[in-house]
C-alpha cells in the first residue's frame, strides 16, 4: 500500500494541527488555506493555558504532538498570568506567530498552499475523491479533513451580526469559506446564542496598542493584563449574551474594560463603539486593529458544523474528517490543535484501514470531544460553548478530576493507557 | 455538487441585487433564496450586504427610453441600425455578450425583442445593431420613424464570457453563421486586444450578406455551415492551430455540431452564442429556462456556466 494523501483544507490551528500528525503518522499530507497566512484567527487570538487549556495542552504534548504548544509558549509575550476567571493564562505574540508555525509546516515536509480556495467535492457514491479549486481545477486524494472553521463568510456577518467588521478572515479579498461537508451532501449544524438566534459573535477585538496612553501601555507590557471600570452609564450587561466566549462573559467583563497584551491590546468584548471609548481615561485616541470596523462588530462563527463521530469522521461520508470549530461548538486555540491532531491521525488509519484513536474519556481531550457531541445532538446544547477553559465544562472538568496542572500526572494517566506519544508513531 | 457551477452575469453591477433577490431567487446567495446560511462561490462584495444597504430592496432598475436613431440601412433580410444613446449605456454595453432590448415606439411593451450589440463607440456615445427581419417583433423595426425604444444594459448574450475575457496571446478560432456574426464582432475585438490571433470563418452562401468583412480586416474565410464540411474543417484547423479558444456564433445545432467533433479539452475553451428565446431579460419569465446537466433549471438570461 503506497502512501495515505491526505488533503487538509483550512489553515488554522485545527488545519495545522491536523497537517502535522498525519504526517507524523505516515501521510503525504497537503494543506489548502483560502487566505494568504496560515493560523486563520489564530493571528488575532492569543490566549493559551488558561485553566483546563493548561492540562488538555500538557496532554497533548504528551500524546505526541508537541509542537505547535512549544511554539505558542516560545512565543508567549506573558506566562502564568491571572485575569477575572482565569488562572495561569499565556499569551501568544499575535505578530510573530505566524511565520513561525508556517516554517514548521515547511521544515516538516507538508505540501503548503496559500491562496488556493477550495470551493466544492468531487464524490464517488459516499466517499469524496477529489477537492474542486477556485480555478476549477481538480485536486486528488485519499483521505479529506475539513478545517475550514465556522466562521463568516458576509452574509453571515450580515444576517446574524452587524455587517462585515473587516476581520482577520478577509472574505471580500479572498472569497466566501465553502462548506464542504455540505457541498458533499451532509447538512451543516448551526450553533445558537441564548436568545435562539444562529451563530454568536467572535468574543474579542484588538486596540492598537500605539493608540493608547503611555500608562496603560507601560502596564500593558509589563502585567499583561489591564483592567479598567467602565462609566455606569455604558454598562452593558446583555452584550455578554451575544459572545460566543461563555467563559469570558462573566460580570466582570462588562463593568470593566479588560485589555490582554498579544502584542495588541486584546478588548475583552466582541464590540465597542468607538465614542463610548474614547471617552474613557487613556483611552481618548484608541483605534482598532483587528477588527477594522470593531466599534460595530465582530464576525459572526457556529454557522456550519458538521455531524462527526467520536473519532473526528463526518457522519454519512466514509473518507472525511474535521476538526476545529467545524467538529462543533468549541471555542479556543487548544480545542482546535487537540481536534485537529486526532483528526489528522485518524486520516492516516482510515487509509491503513486500521482502528481508529479513540481518546478514552478518562482524558480531557477525549472528554470534550464526546460531550461536546452528546450535547450538540440536544437543542440546549446548541447554545453551549465547549472548551477547556471555563463555561460549564471547565466545571465538569474539575469534578470529574480531568483538570490539573501537573504534567507528571498526566504522563501517569497517559502510560497507564498505553497512549504515550501515539502521535508520533509511524503508522503501518 | 453542481449548483455552484452557474453564476450570474449581473452579479456585482449597477442592476444587484436585482428582482430575483426580492422574491427569494437570487442565482447566487443562498441568503437571498432563504436559506439560513452563506453557501456561495461568488468572489465579489456580498450581495445579501448590498441588499441590506439598499434597504432590503433590489438596487437598479433598466430603464426603457427612447433615442435617436442616427443611421439606417437595410441589405437583405437585415436592418442596421446605428442609436445614439447615452454615454453610461455606450460604455457599459461595449463588453462582450452585451444586448439591449428595442421596439418601435408606437408598439407595447411585449413588442421588445433582444438584440446583440454589435460595435459600440463610447466617445460617440452610439450603439450598432443589426437585426434580422423575421417576425412580428422585427417587423414593426423597419419604419422605426427616426426613433427607438431601448431597454438595457444586459450582458448574457453569450457563454463563456470568463474564458473570453480570460484568453491571452493564444490563437483563437472564430465561426460565425448570419446574424450571429453580429455579436462576434464585439468578442473579436476583445480577443485582438488581448493579443490574441483571431481565425474567422463565416458561412458561404450567395445570398447572404457577410458583414464581418466590414468590421475586421482580418482574412476570412468561408465555409458551407449546414453541411458536415464545417466540423470536418475545424478539426483540421485544431490540429493544424492548437486554438486555445472557439468561439461558435449560430444555432444549438452547429454548436453541438463542432463541440462533439473536437470535444472540449482543458487546453481548449468554448465561447457560444446564448440562443434561448429571451423575453424579459430579468429572470422573471421563464421563457429562456433550460436545464443543466443535473437536472436544474437554469436561468439562461442571466446564469453564466464556470
Amino acid at each position: 500500500m503506497g502512501m495515505a494523501k491526505i488533503v487538509i483544507i483550512g489553515g488554522g490551528w485545527a488545519g495545522c494541527a491536523a497537517a502535522i500528525t498525519a504526517k507524523k503518522a505516515g501521510g503525504d499530507v497537503h494543506l489548502f488555506e483560502r487566505t494568504d497566512m496560515l493560523l486563520g484567527l489564530g493571528n488575532v487570538g492569543g490566549i493559551m493555558r488558561n485553566n483546563g487549556r493548561y492540562t488538555a495542552a500538557e496532554e497533548t504534548m504528551l500524546l505526541g504532538a508537541a509542537e505547535l504548544f512549544e511554539i505558542t509558549d516560545r512565543c508567549s509575550r506573558h506566562k502564568n498570568l491571572d485575569f477575572p476567571g482565569h488562572k495561569h493564562c499565556s499569551l501568544y505574540d499575535v505578530a510573530i506567530i505566524e511565520a513561525q508555525v508556517r516554517k514548521l509546516i515547511k521544515t516538516m515536509g507538508i505540501n503548503l498552499y496559500l491562496q488556493h480556495r477550495v470551493t466544492d467535492v468531487v464524490k464517488n457514491g459516499d466517499k469524496i475523491t477529489a477537492i474542486r479549486l477556485f480555478d476549477n481545477s481538480i485536486f486528488e486524494g485519499d483521505i479529506f479533513i475539513e478545517a475550514t472553521g465556522s466562521t463568516g463568510p458576509m452574509g453571515n456577518c450580515r444576517k446574524y451580526g452587524n455587517g462585515c467588521a473587516m476581520c482577520v478572515l478577509r472574505c471580500p479579498s479572498f472569497g466566501p469559506r465553502v462548506s464542504l461537508s455540505q457541498r458533499a451532501g451532509i447538512e451543516d449544524i448551526l450553533g445558537q446564542r441564548a436568545n435562539g438566534d444562529s451563530g454568536a459573535f467572535s468574543g474579542a477585538c484588538k486596540l492598537n496598542k500605539d493608540s493608547l496612553s503611555k500608562e496603560i501601555v507601560d502596564e500593558l507590557n509589563e502585567k499583561g493584563v489591564v483592567i479598567v471600570k467602565v462609566p455606569d452609564e455604558d454598562i452593558n450587561i446583555g452584550k455578554l449574551d451575544i459572545k460566543v466566549c461563555q467563559q469570558y462573559a462573566l460580570k466582570e467583563y462588562a463593568e470593566n474594560i479588560i485589555l490582554l497584551d498579544t502584542g495588541h491590546a486584546k478588548l475583552m468584548a466582541p464590540f465597542y463603539p468607538l465614542d463610548k471609548l474614547r471617552k474613557i481615561r487613556g483611552f481618548e485616541n484608541a483605534k482598532y486593529e483587528d477588527p477594522y470596523s470593531g466599534g460595530i462588530g465582530n464576525s459572526i462563527r457556529y454557522l456550519s458544523m458538521a455531524p462527526r463521530d467520536n473519532n473526528m469522521k463526518v457522519v454519512g461520508i466514509k473518507n472525511l474528517f474535521c476538526a476545529g470549530e467545524k467538529s462543533g461548538l468549541f471555542v479556543g486555540h487548544t480545542e482546535a490543535i487537540v481536534t485537529g491532531s486526532l483528526a489528522g491521525h485518524n486520516s492516516v488509519r482510515a487509509f491503513l484501514g486500521i482502528p481508529f484513536l479513540q481518546l478514552p474519556r478518562l482524558t480531557a481531550s477525549g472528554d470534550l470531544i464526546a460531550y461536546a457531541n452528546e450535547r450538540i445532538t440536544t437543542m440546549e446544547g446548541l447554545k453551549e460553548r465547549f472548551t477547556f477553559a471555563g463555561t460549564d465544562y471547565f466545571k465538569r472538568m474539575k469534578e470529574l478530576n480531568l483538570y490539573t496542572t501537573d504534567a507528571g500526572i498526566i504522563k501517569n494517566k497517559l502510560e497507564r493507557l498505553n497512549l504515550l506519544n501515539i502521535y508520533s508513531e509511524r503508522l503501518k | 455538487m453542481n449548483s455552484k457551477q452557474w453564476q450570474c452575469v449581473d452579479a456585482g453591477s449597477d442592476y444587484c441585487p436585482c428582482h430575483l433577490a426580492e422574491e427569494n431567487s437570487c442565482i447566487i446567495c443562498t441568503q437571498l433564496q432563504g436559506k439560513g446560511y452563506c453557501d456561495c462561490n461568488w468572489m465579489g462584495v456580498c450581495i445579501y450586504d448590498e441588499f441590506y444597504f439598499a434597504g432590503n430592496k433590489k438596487k437598479g432598475v433598466r430603464e426603457s427610453r427612447e433615442y435617436p436613431v442616427v443611421g439606417s440601412k437595410v441589405i437583405g433580410k437585415i436592418i442596421f441600425l446605428t442609436i445614439k444613446v447615452t454615454r453610461y449605456m455606450a460604455r457599459v454595453l461595449k463588453q462582450p455578450g452585451s444586448y439591449v432590448f428595442i421596439r418601435n415606439k408606437h408598439s407595447d411593451y411585449f413588442f421588445d425583442v433582444p438584440i446583440s450589440i454589435m460595435d459600440c463607440d463610447e466617445e460617440k456615445s452610439v450603439i450598432k445593431i443589426a437585426v434580422e427581419i423575421c417576425g412580428v417583433k422585427t417587423k414593426k423595426l423597419t419604419d422605426h420613424g427616426g426613433t427607438v425604444i431601448v431597454r438595457g444594459p444586459y450582458w448574457n448574450g453569450i457563454f463563456g464570457l470568463n474564458a473570453l475575457k480570460t484568453t491571452q496571446n493564444a490563437r483563437c478560432l472564430v465561426l460565425a453563421r448570419g446574424i450571429a456574426q453580429a455579436p462576434a464582432i464585439l468578442s473579436i475585438k476583445h480577443l485582438l486586444k488581448n493579443n490574441n490571433v483571431v481565425d474567422i470563418i463565416v458561412n458561404k452562401r450567395t445570398d447572404e450578406h457577410n458583414f464581418i468583412k466590414e468590421y475586421l480586416g482580418e482574412p476570412i474565410r468561408e465555409v458551407n455551415m449546414p453541411s458536415d464540411d464545417v466540423a470536418i474543417l475545424c478539426r483540421e484547423l485544431m490540429k493544424e492551430n492548437n486554438y486555445k479558444l472557439i468561439f461558435i456564433g449560430g444555432s444549438d445545432p452547429l454548436q453541438n455540431k463542432i463541440i462533439e467533433c473536437i470535444q472540449e479539452t482543458d487546453d481548449v475553451k468554448f465561447v457560444t452564442t446564448n440562443n434561448n428565446p429571451i423575453c424579459c431579460g430579468e429572470g422573471i419569465c421563464g421563457s429562456c429556462v433550460k436545464k443543466d446537466k443535473s437536472g436544474a433549471l437554469v436561468k439562461t438570461c442571466k446564469a453564466q456556466r464556470i
